[in-house]
């Protein structure tokens, strides 16, 4: 009788997974095999699970004929310049916040918290106008600009957390023997927060690379449009070419793909304490 | 200058790039916005008039506001209860696991990575009336009988899109949960089932009680992401058909750029931008509590 039991609650078990499986991995392996079928093959009926005929014509197109590698590496440079700024600011924002005694703390994080959770909607009509004005429109400098300041109030929270979990008798030592306080926050500070670097700058990175509404505001030439911008405006016309459409989709999501494979600890890390602590 | 000035005035200097950046990209506008809402301004006439609270009464007593509200409250209440529901069942499950374990938890999170604008591509070619997968399969099974509108009927739209956010958002909630798990008190739940507990009993007496202070700030946290969320529905949907799936930011974004009404517009975000300050009172707290106990404040 035992032993039934624990074969029915296995198989229970093994249907939840397998389900939940499908519900996930489904959509992305519908995209994946859409952007591998000729385009007589997508709308043919009954749909073919597996293509008759694996071809890879509609990535080759979307890289050949369209702006796609444009658009591709614009994404790369407003990801990585993004980072650089991040990266700097937040250190030393971070490193004053966690190790120094100074008046209007508390209204400092105050002012952080709020500029952290303000909806990106508030930002648009005003940053339209002036750049309008001072002729900042289509400026990568200028979208880089507005992506860090959306990312930083976020990345201090982040990597506070790790900076604060650093005991401070450490760079107390590091004083004594003679460091500037730049020296401990180079020296000993950013190598011993080595993960939560990490974990900012995947959080940086990964907003770029999917953020919309910023990006189809402030670039509206192809030469400085990012990724998503690019799709967007590319599936919200009628008469969309599904095929390359489907393969141009995982164009967009190999970076992210190969960042959830190799830093996946960072990643998980970064956004459970980064959010919720104690 | 003397050590003890340098000394006082280091922490200041180490915030200046960070809080330039804030103040010119994120401070000046906020106030500017507010400025902008305060004028007939749109991008038909050079003219800009001042009208005071006009903008704002004209959107408050405007019939669309409540339904725009409206949409904005199930879009985001729904969608956080889906996430949390199917989150906290997840990662319960996953707890129990004896196998398998590490690979569900690694293939649950993917959907987070996965680009709303991508996700918008995938799910609106699967859902397509006459050409989707969803929709063959449906018919093939006898499911329906006529192909289903997801995304083109108003009356389904706004609940097909809240299912492909949940798609994307979940992962978040079983994050969190499966982390507030870790530290679940092993020594009560072992107590509980000696006394007879069943399964369930644990978890409603034990787990969920030590989750809920995790349960409140992803609550909140996720409640604003969810609101503000604005690539997916713009990516499927642009807000329509007729409205329907036209949340705050969606629809702000559409007075500035679609109906050139930048005062409008700007007053809208203010009125979003107070919603969400109210909202996030609690979560302000939370995040202060934990500064203390660091011992930064």
């Amino acid at each position: 009788m035992r032993g039934r039991k624990i074969g029915l609650n296995t198989i229970l078990k093994a249907a939840v997974v397998a389900v939940t499986t499908l519900i996930i991995a489904g959509p992305l392996y519908w995209m994946l095999m859409t952007g591998l079928k000729a385009e007589s093959e997508i709308y043919q009926v009954p749909p073919t699970l597996f293509p008759a005929h694996l071809t890879l014509e509609n990535f080759t197109y979307a890289l050949k004929e369209t702006k796609i590698p444009l658009y591709f590496l614009n994404s790369v440079v407003y990801a990585v310049l993004t980072l650089l700024v991040v990266m700097f600011c937040v250190s030393l924002a971070a490193y004053a916040i966690s190790r120094f005694k100074f008046k209007g703390k508390r209204l400092y994080m105050i002012f952080i918290l709020i500029t952290q959770l303000m909806p990106l909607t508030t930002l648009i009509v005003p940053l339209y106008i002036s750049f309008g004005k001072m002729n900042l429109m289509n400026n990568r400098f200028a979208l880089v600009a507005i992506y860090s300041a959306v990312q930083i109030p976020v990345a201090i929270w982040l990597l506070l957390g790790y900076f604060n979990g650093i005991p401070r008798e450490i760079d107390e030592a590091a004083i004594i023997d003679g460091c500037t306080h730049f020296q401990v926050l180079v020296k000993i500070i950013l190598p011993l927060a080595k993960p939560g670097l990490m974990a900012m700058s995947l959080n940086a990175v990964i907003f770029v690379w999917q953020e919309l509404m910023l990006a189809m505001t402030f670039t509206n030439v192809d030469t400085l449009r990012p990724m998503m911008a690019g799709i967007s405006s590319a599936i919200t016309i009628t008469g969309v070419k599904w095929g390359q459409m489907n393969a141009v989709g995982v164009i967009a999501i190999i970076p992210m793909i190969i960042i959830y494979i190799f830093c996946q600890k960072y990643l998980v890390e970064g956004l459970s304490s980064g959010a919720v602590k104690g | 200058m003397s050590k003890k000035t340098r000394r006082a005035l280091a922490p200041y200097l180490y915030l200046v790039p960070a809080t330039l950046i804030i103040i010119v990209m994120l401070g000046f506008p906020i106030i500017y916005n507010i400025g902008v809402s305060t004028f007939k301004w749109t991008l038909m006439s050079s003219e800009k008039v001042f009208t005071g609270f006009d903008n704002y009464i004209a959107i408050l007593t405007d019939e669309k506001f409540i339904k725009i509200v409206t949409t904005t409250l199930v879009w985001t209440l729904l969608g956080v209860v889906l996430q949390m529901l199917i989150g906290i069942g997840m990662a319960l499950f996953v707890d129990k696991l004896n196998v398998g374990k590490k690979f569900v938890r690694v293939s649950m999170l993917i959907p987070w990575i996965i680009p709303g604008v991508v996700t918008a591509l995938m799910w609106k070619w699967m859902l397509q009336a006459d050409l989707g997968i969803i929709n063959y399969l449906l018919m093939h099974l006898g499911i329906t009988e006529k192909n289903v509108l997801f995304m083109s009927d108003p009356n389904i739209a706004l609940f097909t899109l809240v299912m492909v956010n949940t798609w994307k958002a979940t992962p978040f909630w079983f994050l969190m949960i499966t982390a507030g798990l870790q530290s679940k008190p092993v020594d009560q739940m072992e107590a509980a089932t000696m006394d007879g507990a069943r399964y369930h009993h644990v978890v409603r007496y034990v787990i969920l009680p030590h989750l809920s202070p995790v349960i409140a700030s992803t609550g909140i946290l996720t409640a604003i992401w969810t609101l503000n969320y604005f690539d997916l529905i713009w990516a499927t949907t642009k807000g329509g058909p007729m409205d329907a799936t036209s949340t705050l930011p969606v629809y702000t974004y559409r007075l500035a750029f679609e109906f050139n009404d930048f005062g409008r517009a700007a007053a809208m975000a203010v009125i979003s931008l107070v919603i969400i300050s109210v909202a996030c009172i609690p979560y302000m707290k939370k995040m202060f509590d934990n500064l203390k106990y660091e011992g930064v404040l």
